[in-house]
């Protein structure tokens, strides 16, 4: 008997050490939070092209639209020959997956380019979906912007919901520049998810950071808003798109950072040192206070990056009251104290909490064994998940409007990179390129 | 009423940082080490109610809780009689030896040690005698932090320095404060010597 429990131990001994040493050994594990989608099979198929583009700018225009399909997610790219999988590098190439498997496409997708005319013609399982057509300019920033609407439409055609594709992104670009205070410059920029067509936003000079899209009633932003230090202290101000010049957005002493917009817009939340503290305020304009309302404020701590729930009822932040830094979501209610409920437990650092519109999640960034990974609370199910494991440093993670993509910032030996990440297959692809840092991304609220 | 959980994160931040363990283990607020300031701000009264506070549970406690609001009007805005930034400039001349950089442990905004304090002295004394002088004062921080943190330190750093300068008898109306997180270093690199470096408050002057 003592020889069979003994034998038995071992064996559930030599099961834990395995099944740990894998399980959990393993840096490079990527964890895929459940989807309701299983990713479609689909290939694009050779170009066909007459003489009113060159092949050289038809491979272009291919490449752009094989990154947009790959990145949306739903699809898994393969190759029209082999059917061997293919997987996106980075800025915009997609290359054969040497780990992957033969898999026979579900959607064909064939493109022809006839007197300036692009048209994808789009079969699911054999059967026509549509024949979804352009003309093209010449021009490849324009077309870029094409390809990206068609991707799209191509998506919305085969999954019945918008795609992310066509969407833009904001982000501060630190460049260096003797010429500037402190030889750098930090720029507000606008670019499509591939990183292409980038183009300044904050006006030539000021020193700018933080960036995030206003919504409007109807139609896709025309303003951004984002704290501009032109005369000193960092404030919030807001732009236009369509001209590099920016105004206060509003009036309180001190340094005003951090912005965040409730998705109605009728609250502003930011971070303000008004009274020597750095303080979580609120700026109603429903009505609910005509002055700013100094929220949460607790002394020798910092609060840091508001986000607010898609119903705008709730606030989630940062703050080190307890001595390290952690994540706390309270109700905005002005007729009762705030009580704050602390939702991160497992990690001493986070930071940089971000609410998923669909209002079931919230990525954060967390220190985990010396690295700042991104993880996921789910609402729902009361859990914290770490989403991403390479040992590159992550900052600022920002939700797409459909939930299910993230953008976020790394930071690498004073570099600092773009990448967007497709929350069913966990993989991250970088989608910045160029000189400078690239940080605080913001994503394009989808056009009502 | 902490949980199971909560208890262990404290007990753990308790541990790893032994001289401010119990307190951060008891939740309790900092107090004053003989010998060595905390961050306090002193508080004066709101000149004008700009806005509305209503998180009070914590600053009903008058007399522990001080801090010193931001002077009404920041340099360069409307309605004020300073410039912005660009009228201000780093120290130079004799200046230099007056407005020193001064530095911070990590992810903290304490004003330590003699040197620090002796600087400041030394600023509160110029500052007071020369009324017509003003001085932004920039927060730092190393690269470890994510950005946005460091952003929201930075303003206690800044506001730590000024707070001390204040209970020094300075004007509080001759400082203001930025924030520049880490997002514009003094020294590259990934290692201890330019994450101290980084750590720090530096001055920008304006004379009138």
């Amino acid at each position: 008997m003592d020889a069979l429990a003994s034998h038995s131990t071992s064996k559930w001994l030599f099961a834990f050490v395995f099944f740990v040493s894998f399980g959990f050994g393993d840096s490079s594990l990527s964890v895929k939070l459940p989807t309701q989608n299983k990713q479609l099979p689909t290939c694009i198929e050779a170009l066909k092209i007459d003489h009113s583009l060159s092949e050289e700018y038809g491979y272009k225009l291919s490449s752009i639209l094989q990154f947009d399909i790959y990145v949306s997610g739903k699809a898994c790219l393969v190759d029209p020959k082999t059917h061997m999988r293919l997987v996106a590098m980075n800025n915009g190439r997609t290359i054969p997956d040497a780990d992957g498997d033969s898999i026979a496409p579900s959607v064909r997708i064939y493109p022809k380019i006839q007197e300036g005319i692009l048209t994808l013609d789009t079969f699911l399982n054999g059967k026509g979906v549509k024949a979804f057509t352009a003309p093209l300019s010449g021009e490849l920033a324009k077309d870029r912007t094409i390809i990206h609407q068609m991707a799209a439409k191509i998506h919305e055609a085969l999954f019945g919901e918008k795609s992310i594709v066509s969407q833009k992104i904001l982000y501060t670009l630190n460049l260096k520049d003797s010429s500037a205070t402190g030889g750098l410059r930090s720029e507000i920029w606008q670019a499509d998810i591939d990183g292409y067509n980038a183009r300044r936003i904050s006006p030539q000079g000021d020193f700018c950071l933080s960036p995030i899209y206003i919504p409007k009633p109807t139609g896709k932003p025309d303003h951004v808003l984002f704290v501009n230090y032109h005369a000193g202290q960092p404030k919030l101000h807001t732009a236009s798109l369509s001209h590099p010049y920016s105004e206060p957005t509003l009036s309180l002493r001190g340094n005003q950072l951090l912005p965040c917009l409730s998705h109605n817009k009728s609250v502003l939340a930011f971070i303000c040192d008004a009274m020597g503290r750095a303080d979580l305020f609120l700026q109603f304009f429903d009505g609910t206070s005509k002055k700013p309302v100094r929220f949460v404020s607790f002394k020798g701590a910092t609060q840091s990056s508001p986000t607010f729930s898609p119903c705008g009822k709730k606030i989630a932040f940062t703050s080190d009251k307890s001595g390290s830094a952690q994540i706390y979501v309270t109700d905005i209610d002005l007729k009762k104290k705030a009580v704050l409920n602390r939702i991160t437990q497992k990690n001493r650092q986070n930071t940089c909490p971000t609410w998923s519109p669909d209002g079931t999640k919230l990525a954060y960034i967390s220190a985990t064994d010396g690295i700042k990974q991104v993880w996921v609370y789910d609402f729902e199910k009361e859990t914290e998940q770490q989403l991403t494991f390479d040992p590159k440093h992550k900052e600022s993670p920002a939700w797409a409007p459909n939930s299910l993509h993230i953008i976020y910032n790394t930071l690498d030996k004073n570099k600092a990179e773009l990448y967007l990440l497709y929350l069913g297959t966990a993989k991250a692809v970088k989608i910045s390129a160029g000189l400078g840092q690239k940080k605080f991304p913001a994503w394009e609220p989808w056009a009502k | 009423m902490r949980s199971g959980q909560q208890v262990w994160a404290d007990a753990k931040v308790a541990t790893k940082e032994i001289g401010r363990g119990f307190r951060s283990f008891w939740g309790a607020s900092e107090k004053k080490k003989t010998g060595q300031y905390a961050a306090r701000e002193d508080f004066f009264s709101v000149i004008d109610e700009e806005y509305t506070a209503i998180d009070e549970s914590d600053i009903s406690h008058t007399n522990q809780i001080q801090e010193i609001p931001q002077p009404a009007v920041s340099p360069g805005e409307k309605g004020g009689s300073i410039p912005g930034i660009d009228s201000f400039s780093s120290p130079r001349g004799s200046l230099v030896g007056i407005f020193q950089r001064v530095h911070f442990s990590y992810d903290s905004n304490r004003i330590t040690g003699d040197q620090t304090q002796s600087i400041l002295n030394r600023m509160a004394a110029y500052l007071k005698a020369n009324p017509h002088t003003y001085i932004f004062v920039e927060g730092h921080c190393d690269q470890r932090g994510t950005g946005e943190y460091n952003l929201a330190l930075g303003t206690r750093r800044a506001n730590a320095v000024r707070a001390y300068l204040v209970k020094e008898g300075v004007n509080p109306d001759q400082v203001f404060t930025i924030s520049m997180g880490k997002e514009r270093p003094l020294k590259l690199g990934d290692n201890e010597a330019a994450w101290r470096e980084n750590r720090r408050s530096e001055f920008k002057i304006y004379t009138r």
